[in-house]
């Protein structure tokens, strides 16, 4: 039964936007972000500012951060093509169970969701981490 | 409301599981009287027939979700499930109150699917029968005569009896707004 510990576990990247805790499979990530504090200096953003970009409090609902100093981005490969996804602030690197931990979103708000990449629901510890799918394109 | 229980969901999940079991039995005995789980929502009583009923409990840690109508709480792990769980308060555009220790989540289940309602106080199991019943005394507007089987005057009270199927296929819920 090689293989199938690793296809049983889910690696997700959790990330805050606002008081949302989030996550989204590792593997869509392209690079991992450098820690908050060299985000400011311009080097570090030069080299994803050229890279299309939405804000993910914008997904979220939430209004726009008062500065984007301290925030971090994910960049992620869409079908070839980079995109940087604004959040504000990357959490831990989790393994999950896929059977044991993982669920997709209850039927009532796989309905009524506005933000359509929002898949799932993994628990890690005691929290309900709100799964993303971040290569999806609405 | 006389003599409730204290605290949400002390002793009724017993009664519900007794109830539901008598329920069955009723049925098989074609008796019309059936059993109704209270509960309070803002200053209203409301009552839930208990065939419906899957657990009562401490309102659990709730996970907001983003983006979806306000009268959507967010996620519940219940027994190893994710659950929606829902105000019923904001679905009713019942005046919103601070969280209190009486409040309660009521698991219900509807067409396999089960739902979390956040309600503010539970009351205590009572029988009614249809003819006990009239939709002359809802006081709700038009648009939610939908949501309720009817209502009876109880212990000099009104209580209105939920109808989870015309909640759920309501816009909002089972069926998109707009």
């Amino acid at each position: 039964m090689v293989g199938t510990d690793e296809a049983a576990t889910l690696a997700i990247l959790t990330f805050w936007v606002g008081p949302f805790l989030l996550g989204v499979e590792a593997d869509q990530i392209v690079r991992l972000p450098p820690p908050p504090r060299q985000m400011s200096p311009t080097p570090d953003l030069g080299l994803v500012d050229h890279l299309p970009m939405l804000d993910l409090r914008m997904a979220c609902g939430l209004p726009p951060a008062p500065s984007d100093a301290h925030r971090q981005i994910l960049v992620i490969d869409r079908g070839g093509e980079k995109m940087g996804y604004k959040v504000d602030k990357v959490g831990d690197l989790i393994s999950v169970d896929m059977a044991r931990q993982v669920w997709k979103l209850p039927p009532l708000l796989e309905v009524q969701k506005q933000w359509k990449q929002l898949w799932g629901v993994c628990q890690w510890k005691d929290e309900l981490v709100l799964l993303v799918d971040l290569q999806y394109e609405p | 409301m006389p003599d409730f229980p204290t605290g949400p969901g002390k002793n009724v999940i017993e009664q519900v599981r007794r109830a539901q079991q008598n329920h069955l039995a009723q049925d098989t005995l074609d008796s019309p009287q059936q059993q109704y789980l209270t509960f309070r929502l803002s200053e209203e009583w409301y009552g839930l027939n208990v065939y419906q009923l899957v657990e009562v409990l401490p309102t659990p840690k709730i996970t907001r979700v983003p983006s979806v109508p306000d009268h959507i709480l967010g996620v519940m792990n219940f027994r190893g499930e994710v659950l929606s769980a829902i105000d019923l308060k904001k679905f009713f555009g019942l005046p919103q109150s601070e969280s209190t220790a009486d409040q309660a989540i009521v698991v219900v289940e509807h067409g396999e699917m089960q739902t979390g309602l956040l309600v503010d106080e539970i009351g205590d199991l009572i029988d009614l029968t249809p003819e006990d019943l009239s939709e002359e005394t809802i006081t709700t507007g038009e648009s939610q005569r939908a949501f309720f089987e009817g209502a009876t005057n109880w212990d000099e009270t009104l209580l209105s009896i939920i109808k989870l199927e015309g909640i759920f296929q309501s816009e909002g819920m089972y069926s998109h707004r707009g």
